[in-house]
């Protein structure tokens, strides 16, 4: 593949998914904004590197998001992390976020914390199945375990949820039944 | 959507406006995308050291200038492959005029001819061909690597898959401050030519280096 075309079409795919995927980033590191950019930085320099298994996959920006929550656990896993830090380049090519609003503030930090209380296996579990909706099975491909242990994170991560956010048991009791 | 879902909804959304629009570059990230790149492609090149020139902190275990043995090697010019690099003959290098993209090389090994190089890698490759035409694949060629990293200069013959290198300073373009000149086994240059090979190289402005 020729590296103009595999920039041209990166840079379409970035375009569209990084949103998503900082989203989901800020999830997984609980709101800490510097790892949140960090990790989707990784990953979209991996998805460049294997861009044409990318660009042959199904649905790319699941791919993008299994990398993502991958990249979260493997990182999550070392003691030091390491930060890449970006360089100039005169050609620049900017991306904004559309509907990144900031939200209910309080309700915003009650969730992070209650999100930081959990394992970082338990977390990509939720954020898997409830923040972007997919299936157990799809969540046990993604994260290379089985549907049953899938089952039992999520319903240990609403468990836990319910108890870091009382008030908000109803809701997460309804969920707790999805799993 | 659930109501948990919208929770997540919340709880993902930008904490300040400032973070909620963030400027990002994504030439930045093909520019670090295209570096790993090039890392996997020398890795998978066999040019073990070459990769390691290319590796933040990396240090090249390079001994000091003519202090290898001379390796023997196939007749200049011949097509080259990774597999052939055992055969016995030494090679000429002859003074040239050759532009490998943004590198220029006055000697070459006779028989060698620009190929297909980057602002990354100035690559020679043989006039009989059988290499690939990838500016961006080393095997069977003779590769240029500028390095920002200050690397140990001299001849390393420990880099894998039959290949030499040899590595000295240099004063930019930019933040280069090391070159790197990759040589396979079997062209069959001794100490003396590849430092002479080395020294040969002269790097235009448009020359980047990929280390990170």
């Amino acid at each position: 593949m020729r590296s103009s075309s595999r920039d041209e079409e990166f840079t379409a795919f970035v375009t569209q998914a990084r949103p998503g995927l900082l989203r989901s980033a800020r999830l997984l590191t609980t709101g800490d904004v510097a790892r949140a950019e960090d990790l989707v930085q990784q990953v979209l320099v991996r998805l460049y590197v294997r861009w044409p298994n990318v660009a042959r996959a199904d649905d790319p920006v699941r791919y993008a998001h299994r990398a993502l929550v991958n990249g979260f656990i493997d990182d999550s896993r070392r003691v030091h992390r390491q930060r890449e830090w970006s360089t100039d380049d005169p050609a620049r090519s900017e991306v904004i976020a559309e509907g990144d609003e900031p939200g209910d503030p309080i309700r915003r930090q009650q969730v992070l914390t209650a999100l930081a209380s959990l394992p970082p296996g338990q977390r990509a579990v939720v954020v898997l199945r409830h923040w972007l909706d997919w299936s157990v099975d799809q969540t046990a491909h993604a994260l290379g375990i089985s549907t049953g242990a899938v089952k039992s994170q999520n319903h240990k991560a609403l468990s836990a949820l319910r108890d870091a956010l009382p008030e908000l048991s109803p809701v997460l009791t309804t969920e707790g039944t999805s799993s | 959507m659930t109501q948990l879902h919208d929770l997540l909804d919340t709880a993902s959304r930008a904490g300040s406006p400032a973070d909620a629009q963030p400027a990002h570059d994504i030439a930045t990230d093909i520019r670090l995308g295209r570096r790993a790149l090039l890392r996997r492609r020398l890795a998978a090149a066999g040019g073990g050291v070459a990769a390691a020139t290319l590796a933040a902190g990396a240090i090249v275990g390079g001994s000091a200038l003519f202090n290898g043995p001379a390796e023997k090697a196939a007749p200049a010019g011949a097509g080259v492959s990774v597999s052939s690099v055992d055969s016995a003959t030494t090679a000429v290098l002859v003074d040239a005029d050759v532009a490998a993209g943004p590198f220029h090389f006055a000697k070459v090994p006779q028989g060698w001819v620009s190929g297909a190089s980057s602002e990354f890698a100035g690559n020679l490759v043989p006039a009989a061909g059988g290499v690939s035409q990838s500016a961006q694949d080393f095997a069977g060629k003779i590769t240029a690597l500028p390095s920002t990293q200050d690397m140990p200069e001299g001849i390393n013959t420990k880099g894998g898959a039959g290949v030499v290198s040899v590595t000295r300073s240099v004063d930019g373009p930019g933040d280069v401050v090391s070159l790197t000149v990759q040589v396979p086994k079997s062209v069959g240059l001794t100490n003396a030519q590849l430092t002479e090979l080395a020294q040969s190289v002269t790097l235009t402005s448009a020359v980047s280096a990929a280390a990170g």
